[in-house]
């Protein structure tokens, strides 16, 4: 999500200005009508009922369609914040004591529903406000994973399972000391040592505040964007936990879920490399049933603090290695929480 | 329709929009989701509907064609479009429960007990749940020699020893996290044999528990048509 025009519609204004790389009308053209065709023909032809391609559809689909609503409403939030709200609101913290200002901070995140795309601009912001650089992490990490819509989709999810208040108050509390930890770990160093002069960033900001007039249509375009934005990431998770769900047999999932150490290590490999949005990823979560409670905890608390997309976001905002810090104090965090979680679960 | 980005990402809303909107319309929705959470369905058709509306009320910055890049992006948010359209009737069957899940984690029997609250006939749920549980089998009248009937899919087709298990997926959220319960079933007055998996079965028989678990010895066994709603849910 984005706030203040920093990322996704922030990228599709870049994308639109950018001279190379184009596609074709007539290639989108194409390419829609031969899907159009080929629906026919594979459901005319019996291919549907192929077993594994009927189970990975069914399942891919299922996670997409559910989760989808949770992607736009956490848009909309964030779309709101990006347009009504001012970051000046945000900067107050930096007027705490130090010592108040990381953990207000991270808690700041319960009352600012956005997703880890969104929250990393917030923290840049702040830092570059003159926030305590500790505070802006904090929030930065802690936003995606206590804020509301996050917190409720956990419930949801869960909510089958009968462990749906004890997932959320895990997540919620394990999320917030990985962001305490991480941010007193890192941000020990001054904003200036942490930052990364981001100059595409600035021109993205003034560019998208150039190209549109009025507020409700800045939301519109902010919801749109980040929607789209994030729809992609949930498409590719999705993808990956059914192929997981349909090929991979089940002795083989269970000789690494039994163990609960390399079950939290492997789910939180997969969280890395599926870069869900934390608005949906408890429904991703939830589906690898044959995984620890514990471990789909570590699942839901790394993804949101670091996944690809993130490290991307966090290389061209930060300075070198960040992502790699932020590595080295979450995951052992996360296991630890994630042990304890299966210790008492 | 102009293919600049700014109707591209249009078309995408629209897309999903659409979708959520025919599986309202025509039910289908219970192939993908569980009751819990079928709501989202409407909400999405309704408020992409109208996040697709606002949207195209705007200006472009610039008119142009659509990055490679987003093109991928927007490409891949319709495959699962694409896959609803194709996969109408499609549903987990004995590969799913062969390969992609287990109960483990889940309370069997609590869920048996909490289902079960208005529930009259006795389902897989409950014979799985009152395995493992004796007060909750003495609650639901589950003993050896009790009638029941079941209907589910071949998951596993009849062996050496005549019998096959038929199973139910129940689900939570949506059919990524269901779960397989299978039974079972035993010849006893019907034949078995000539089942294939994946062939949906109404089976009528005796309640027995030979090794601690139940099985259905069958006196009637008819090949039915899959139910439109292929699953049961942990809601009861």
């Amino acid at each position: 999500m984005s706030i203040g025009g920093a990322t996704p519609v922030g990228e599709t204004t870049h994308l639109d200005n950018a001279p190379d790389r184009l596609v074709s009308p007539w290639l989108i053209g194409v390419v829609f009508w031969s899907t159009v065709i080929a629906i026919v023909v594979l459901r005319t032809s019996g291919v549907p009922e192929n077993p594994t391609i009927g189970t990975f559809g069914v399942i891919f689909t299922s996670i997409v369609v559910e989760a989808l609503p949770f992607i736009l409403l956490g848009a909309a939030v964030s779309a709101l914040i990006a347009v009504f709200v001012s970051d000046r609101m945000l900067a107050r913290i930096g007027r705490l004591p130090r010592a108040l200002q990381l953990p207000a901070a991270s808690l700041a995140g319960v009352a600012f529903p956005v997703c880890e795309c969104g929250s990393v601009p917030v923290g840049r912001r702040l830092i570059a406000r003159g926030v305590y650089p500790a505070a802006g992490i904090g929030f930065m990490l802690a936003a995606p994973i206590v804020n509301p819509i996050v917190l409720g989709t956990t419930w949801v999810a869960y909510e089958g399972r009968g462990v749906a208040a004890e997932m959320t108050m895990l997540r919620g509390g394990l999320g917030l000391l990985v962001a305490i930890v991480a941010g007193w770990a890192i941000g020990r160093r001054s904003g200036v040592e942490l930052l990364r002069e981001s100059q595409q960033q600035i021109a993205v900001d003034a560019e998208h505040r150039d190209a549109h007039g009025s507020r409700s249509q800045a939301f519109a375009d902010h919801l749109a964007g980040d929607f789209l934005f994030m729809g992609k990431f949930l498409v590719l998770g999705a993808a990956a936990s059914a192929t997981i769900q349909t090929l991979v047999p089940q002795s083989i999932v269970a000789g690494v879920a039994d163990n609960p150490v390399l079950g939290a290590l492997a789910l939180m490999t997969l969280a890395f490399a599926l870069s869900l949005c934390s608005e949906a990823d408890a429904f991703v979560a939830v589906s690898f049933t044959s995984f620890s409670l514990g471990s789909q905890l570590a699942f839901l608390v790394l993804g949101p603090v670091l996944d690809t997309k993130l490290a991307v976001l966090y290389g061209a905002t930060f300075r070198r290695q960040f992502a790699i810090r932020v590595l080295l104090v979450a995951a052992p965090v996360a296991l630890a929480g994630a042990l304890l979680a299966d210790a008492v679960l | 329709m102009r293919l600049d980005p700014r109707s591209t990402r249009l078309a995408v809303l629209a897309a999903w929009s659409i979708c959520f909107g025919w599986l309202w319309a025509t039910g289908e929705v219970v192939r993908y989701l569980g009751p819990r959470t079928e709501w989202v369905v409407p909400v999405g058709a309704v408020s992409l509907a109208a996040a697709a509306f606002a949207y195209s009320r705007g200006r472009t910055a610039r008119t142009g064609r659509v990055a490679r890049g987003e093109a991928v992006g927007l490409i891949g948010l319709l495959v699962p479009v694409a896959l609803v359209a194709m996969l109408a009737h499609a549903q987990l069957g004995s590969l799913a429960a062969s390969n992609k899940l287990s109960s483990r984690g889940i309370d069997v029997a609590a869920l048996a007990r909490f289902a079960s609250k208005d529930a009259s006939a006795v389902s897989f749920l409950q014979l799985k749940g009152a395995e493992k549980d004796g007060r909750l089998a003495g609650e639901l009248d589950i003993a050896p020699g009790r009638s029941v009937e079941l209907l589910g899919f071949v998951s596993q087709a009849p062996g050496g020893s005549g019998s096959l298990v038929l199973s139910r997926f129940y689900i939570t959220c949506c059919v990524a996290d269901a779960i397989p319960l299978g039974v079972t079933i035993e010849p006893l007055t019907a034949k078995l044999a000539g089942y294939r998996k994946d062939q949906w079965l109404d089976v009528t028989g005796v309640l027995a528990k030979p090794g601690g678990h139940y099985v259905v010895r069958a006196e009637r066994v008819r090949a039915v048509k899959a139910p439109s709603n292929p699953y049961l849910s942990f809601a009861g």
